[in-house]
C-alpha cells in the first residue's frame, strides 16, 4: 500500500507544480519518472519479469513508452491530447499500476540488486562533470543567440481589413537600434511620410495606411519604403490595389 | 621387448600420399581455424572487480572539459578561425579515447562499463546540441517537429503534413514527447532534446545488456558497444529528432529480450516474451523499417532455433513473437492507409539499381568525403573515416567464424555436444555483421547511400560484437596490456571518429552556408517564418527553398509544397527569367498563395544536393539560379511583394493564380 500511496502523492505532486507554475526544468525534474520510467517499472513488476538493478532501467523506460504512447492514441479518441487529458492518464495509469504491483500475489520475483556505494568524491566529480556540461551548452546558445550574419530588419505591406487599406509593419531583430523613415507612394503621389524614429532592438511597428482614391479610378501600384540614414533605401515593398477584389483575404485560405 | 610383438615395431611405415595430404591438409586448416575461428579458454573477462565511481567521474569530468572545448571550437568555427577544426578534433578524439579507454580495459566491474558507455553516449549527444543549439540540425528532425507542434497545438494526431506525409502516420515519438511538453511547460525543442536524450540512454544501455548476455563477457559488451557507436548513424541520424531514433532503441530492447530467450529458464521465458510483445507494436506505430527490421530479425532468430536440432529451445514463443511482429506492420499501415510502396518503393528501386550498375561497372557513381558544393574533407578526417570502415572489415574477418561457433564459458561441458552451433543469438549477430559490407556498397552509390545508411546501423548490431569477439578472442591476450589497452581505446577513437565524418554529421560550425540544413539555420530565417504565422495567419500553401521550407512548415505553420504530398514539382518557379505559362500553371496548380525567394542561394552551390527539391541542380546544369531569375517576380503587376527581410523576401501570388 505504501507504493501506492507514492505513486498518488507523485501525481498530486506534479498536479501541484503545474498549479503554481514552477520552473519547467523543475517541473521536469518531477514530471520525467512519472512518464518514462515509473510506469514501465510497476509493470515490469506486475508482469513479474526477473531482471533487477541497472538491467531493469531499459525494460522500465521502454515499457513506459510503450504506456504513453498507448495512453496518446486512447487520450486521440476521446479528443483529450491536452495537458488535463495527459494528466488524467498518467495519473490513472501510475496508480493502477502501483495498486496492480501491490495485489501480485507472492514475493516479488527478485529483490533488486542495490548499486554499489557511491563515494563523496565521485558525487562532486558527477556534479563538476554536469556543470561542465550545462556550461557547455549554455556557451553555445550564447555564440549562437550572437551568430547573426545578416541583419533582421524586416518590412511588410499586407492588405488591412478594408477595402484600400494597408497593414505597414517594421520589426528590427537585431541587438542595435536603428533609425528609419516610412515613406509611402503611390503613382506620382506621395500617400503617407513619417518623420524618422527610432527601432529599438526588438521593437516592433506597425502602422494603417488609408490610400485615398484616385481620380482615375484604375489599379495602382503602391510602393512602401523603408529609408534609413541619408534617405539610403533599407527595405521596399509594393502591391497593387485598386481593382476589384475581396478585402481582406489575409490568412484566409487557412484549414485548406 | 615380447616375444609377440609387431614384427616391424619401432620402425617407420611410409605414410600413403593420400593421408599425407590430408595430414597437410588438416595442419593447415587448423593454422587458418587459429587465425579465425579459435575460441581460446579463458578469453572472456571475469567480472569480479569491485566498481569504482571515481573513475566514472573521472570520465564524465574529462566529456564535460571536452565538450566546452568543443563549444569553444563551435563559437571559433562560427567566427571562421581556422584553428576551429583542430580544436574540434582533438577535444573529441581525448574525450572518446578516454571513456573508450575506462570501458574496455579488462578486469573492470560490469557496472563501471556501462556507466562509462553511458557518459559517452550523452555526451556524443551533447557535441550535437552544442553544435546546433537554437534550432534542430537536421533537416528531417523539422519534419517530424512540425508532426510533434501539429499534435501539442490541434491536439490531435494524424494532422497533415506536407513535407513528410507519412510521419503523422508513425507518431510514437511524438506522442512520447508530447507530454513533457504538456506536463512540464517545456518549449518543444528543449522537450525534443529530453527525449532524445532518453532514447540514446536506453540505446547505449540495452546495447551492452544484450552484448553481454549474449557473450557473458561485460568487456566484449563494452567493446561492442563502442564499435557500434562507430557506425555512420550513432551521433547523426540516430541521434535526430526522427521516428527512427525511438523505434532504433525499441528494436535493441525487443531484439534483446527475444534473443535472451534460449538463456533464460522455462519459468522466465514468457516473461521477457510478453515485454516483447508489448513492445512490438510501439515499434510497429513509430517507425516503418524499423518495425519490417525487427520482423526480419525475429523471423531469422525463429528460422535459427527450428533449423537447430535441439531440445528445450524457445520455439513456439519465438514462433509466437514473430507471427506478431510479421502481422503488425501491415494491419498498421491498412489501419492508418500509409502509403509505404510510393514512399519507400522508389528509394530501394533505385537504391538496387545504382548498386547494380556499380557492380558492373566498377567504379563508385559517388564521389567520397565530397560535399555536393565541392568541398573535400581535410586527409586526416578523410583518413579517420577510411580507418573506420577497415577497422570494421578487418574485425569482421577475424570475428566472423567466431561468432558462428561461439559459445558461453563454461557452456561445453554443460550441454551435449553435436549441436550446428552453439548460439542462435550469436548466429544472427554474426549473419547481420556480414550484412555490413553490402551496406558499405551501397554507400558507394549517390542514391543508394541513404538506403545503406538505414541498414548500415542494424548491420553494425552485428558487426560491433563480430569485432568485439575478434578483439577478445583473436587479439586478447596482446590488447591486455598497458600498450595494448591504450592501443585498442586510441583505434576505437579513432573509429568512432570516423563513423561521424562518415556519417557527415556533426563537423566544425561555419557561419551560414547555402542549403546546408543545420548551418542554414540562422535567426533571420526562423524571423522570416515566425513574421508568416504572425502576420499572414497559419496553413497558407508557401513555396520555398530547402532551407525556408523547413522553418516556414515549422517554427510559420505554413503548408509548403512539396512532391510527397502530391504537389507539382516548384524548382521551375525559380529558374529562369520569366515568368511565363508553365510557371503560372505551377503557382495555379499548386493554388500557391506565397512564395518566398531567398536571395543568398546564389552565393554558392548546395551543401547538401539541391535548392529547392532533389535533382533540381543538375537539371539546371549544376549552376544555381541567377540574381535575375529571382527577379522576376518584381516585374509582375499583379505580385506583392508583402515582405522585405533583405536577403529574404516573400511575395504574394495569389492574384495571378486565378
Amino acid at each position: 500500500m505504501m507504493r501506492v500511496g507514492l505513486a498518488l502523492l507523485w501525481v498530486l505532486a506534479v498536479r501541484a507544480a503545474a498549479q503554481a507554475e514552477l520552473h519547467p526544468v523543475l517541473r521536469a525534474c518531477l514530471v520525467l519518472p512519472v512518464l518514462s520510467f515509473f510506469p514501465g517499472y510497476l509493470l515490469l513488476r506486475v508482469l513479474r519479469v526477473r531482471v533487477g538493478g541497472a538491467d531493469m532501467i531499459p525494460f522500465a523506460i521502454a515499457l513506459s513508452w510503450a504506456i504513453l504512447i498507448a495512453s496518446g492514441f486512447v487520450l486521440h479518441a476521446f479528443q483529450a491530447l491536452s495537458e488535463e487529458g495527459w494528466f488524467a492518464a498518467t495519473g490513472t495509469t501510475m496508480v493502477v499500476l502501483a495498486v496492480a504491483a501491490a495485489a501480485m500475489p507472492g514475493p516479488a520475483p527478485q529483490p533488486p540488486t542495490p548499486l554499489p556505494r557511491i563515494d563523496g568524491l565521485a558525487i562532486a566529480g558527477l556534479a563538476v562533470a554536469a556543470g561542465l556540461a550545462v556550461g557547455a551548452v549554455a556557451l553555445a546558445v550564447w555564440q549562437a543567440g550572437n551568430d547573426r550574419p545578416f541583419e533582421i530588419l524586416e518590412f511588410w505591406m499586407v492588405e488591412g481589413s478594408q477595402p484600400r487599406e494597408l497593414l505597414i509593419g517594421m520589426r528590427n531583430g537585431d541587438l542595435d537600434e536603428r533609425h528609419v523613415r516610412l515613406e509611402v507612394r503611390g503613382v506620382g503621389r506621395l500617400i503617407h511620410s513619417e518623420p524618422a524614429m527610432v527601432l529599438e532592438p526588438g521593437q516592433t511597428v506597425q502602422r494603417i495606411v488609408r490610400v485615398p482614391f484616385r481620380d482615375t479610378g484604375s489599379a495602382e501600384r503602391i510602393s512602401a519604403v523603408l529609408l534609413g540614414e541619408g534617405d539610403r533605401i533599407l527595405r521596399h515593398t509594393h502591391m497593387t490595389i485598386g481593382e476589384a477584389r475581396e478585402p481582406g483575404r489575409i490568412g484566409m485560405e487557412a484549414g485548406r | 621387448m615380447s616375444s609377440t610383438a609387431e614384427p616391424h615395431a619401432g620402425m617407420t611405415l611410409p605414410v600413403p600420399p593420400d593421408a599425407r595430404r590430408a595430414r597437410l591438409a588438416a595442419r593447415g586448416w587448423a593454422a587458418v581455424w587459429a587465425v579465425i575461428g579459435r575460441l581460446p579458454a579463458g578469453a572472456v573477462d571475469p567480472s569480479d572487480a569491485r566498481i569504482r565511481w571515481r573513475v566514472v567521474a573521472g570520465v564524465a569530468v574529462l566529456n564535460g572539459v571536452c565538450l566546452v572545448l568543443n563549444a569553444v571550437a563551435q563559437g571559433m568555427g562560427r567566427a571562421g578561425q581556422p584553428q576551429a577544426g583542430a580544436l574540434f578534433w582533438t577535444a573529441m578524439l581525448v574525450m572518446v579515447f578516454g571513456s573508450a579507454l575506462a570501458a574496455s580495459r579488462p578486469g573492470v566491474h560490469r557496472l563501471e562499463r556501462l556507466a562509462c558507455l553511458v557518459v559517452l553516449g550523452q555526451s556524443l549527444h551533447l557535441l550535437k546540441v552544442i553544435f546546433s543549439p537554437i534550432g534542430f540540425y537536421g533537416f528531417d528532425e523539422y519534419l517530424h517537429y512540425r508532426t510533434l507542434l501539429d499534435i501539442v497545438e490541434l491536439q490531435t494526431l494524424f494532422a497533415s503534413n506536407s513535407l513528410l506525409p507519412i510521419s503523422p502516420l508513425y507518431p510514437g515519438l511524438e506522442i512520447a514527447v508530447a507530454p513533457l511538453i504538456a506536463l512540464t511547460g517545456l518549449a518543444p525543442f528543449p522537450a525534443a532534446l529530453l527525449g532524445i536524450s532518453l532514447t540514446r540512454f536506453v540505446a547505449v544501455m540495452a546495447c551492452f545488456l544484450m552484448f553481454e548476455r549474449i557473450s557473458g563477457s561485460s568487456r566484449l559488451a563494452a567493446i561492442a558497444v563502442l564499435v557500434v557507436m562507430s557506425g555512420t548513424s550513432f551521433v547523426g541520424f540516430h541521434g535526430q529528432f526522427a521516428y527512427e531514433t525511438l523505434a532504433f532503441a525499441l528494436f535493441l530492447v525487443v531484439i534483446g529480450c527475444v534473443l535472451r530467450l534460449e538463456q533464460e529458464p522455462p519459468s522466465m521465458r514468457w516473461q521477457f516474451a510478453l515485454v516483447a510483445l508489448l513492445l512490438i507494436p510501439v515499434v510497429t506505430v513509430t517507425h516503418h523499417l524499423t518495425s519490417y527490421l525487427t520482423a526480419a530479425t525475429i523471423v531469422g532468430v525463429a528460422v535459427l532455433m527450428l533449423a537447430r536440432p535441439m531440445p528445450g529451445q524457445p520455439r513456439a514463443l519465438v514462433l509466437l513473437l514473430a507471427v506478431v511482429a510479421v502481422a503488425a506492420p501491415p494491419l498498421w499501415k491498412s489501419a492508418v492507409s500509409a502509403p509505404m510502396s510510393d514512399y519507400l518503393g522508389p528509394h530501394i528501386m533505385h537504391a538496387l539499381s545504382d548498386m547494380q550498375s556499380l557492380l558492373l561497372r566498377g567504379s563508385p557513381s559517388r564521389t567520397f568525403f565530397v560535399g555536393t558544393d565541392g568541398v573535400q574533407a581535410p586527409l586526416a578526417l578523410r583518413l579517420m573515416g577510411v580507418i573506420s570502415v577497415v577497422m570494421i572489415g578487418v574485425g569482421l574477418f577475424f570475428g566472423f567464424f567466431r561468432a558462428l561457433t561461439f559459445r558461453l564459458p563454461g557452456e561445453r561441458e554443460a550441454r551435449k555436444p553435436r549441436r550446428p552451433w552453439p548460439s542462435s543469438a550469436s548466429v544472427l549477430l554474426a549473419l547481420a555483421g556480414a550484412a555490413f559490407p553490402v551496406t558499405v556498397i551501397f554507400k558507394m552509390t549517390s542514391t543508394g547511400w541513404e538506403v545503406g545508411n538505414r541498414l548500415g546501423a542494424f548491420a553494425m548490431i552485428g558487426a560491433g560484437f563480430v569485432c568485439a569477439l575478434s578483439v577478445t578472442h583473436f587479439w586478447g591476450r596482446s590488447l591486455r596490456g598497458r600498450t595494448g589497452r591504450t592501443a585498442l581505446a586510441g583505434v576505437l577513437a579513432l573509429m568512432i571518429a570516423g563513423g561521424i565524418v562518415n556519417g557527415g554529421a556533426l563537423l566544425v560550425r561555419t557561419s551560414y552556408q547555402v542549403s546546408a540544413d543545420g548551418q542554414s539555420l540562422e535567426p533571420l530565417g526562423i524571423a522570416v517564418a515566425g513574421w508568416m504565422r504572425q502576420v499572414l495567419g497559419e496553413n497558407n500553401r508557401v513555396v520555398a527553398d530547402r532551407t525556408n521550407s523547413i522553418l516556414a512548415s515549422t517554427y510559420g505553420r505554413q503548408n509548403v509544397l512539396s512532391t510527397l504530398n502530391g504537389d507539382p514539382a516548384i524548382a521551375d518557379l525559380y529558374f529562369g527569367d520569366r515568368l511565363g505559362a508553365h510557371e503560372r500553371n505551377i503557382i495555379a496548380a499548386g493554388f500557391v498563395d506565397y512564395i518566398l525567394v531567398d536571395l543568398r542561394l546564389p552565393m554558392s552551390a548546395p551543401k547538401f544536393g539541391h535548392y529547392y527539391e532533389p535533382g533540381d541542380l543538375s537539371q539546371y546544369d549544376n549552376l544555381p539560379p541567377r540574381q535575375r531569375d529571382l527577379a522576376k517576380f518584381e516585374r509582375h503587376p499583379e505580385i506583392a511583394r508583402v515582405l522585405d527581410a533583405g536577403p529574404v523576401v516573400v511575395y504574394d501570388v495569389r492574384k495571378i493564380r486565378r
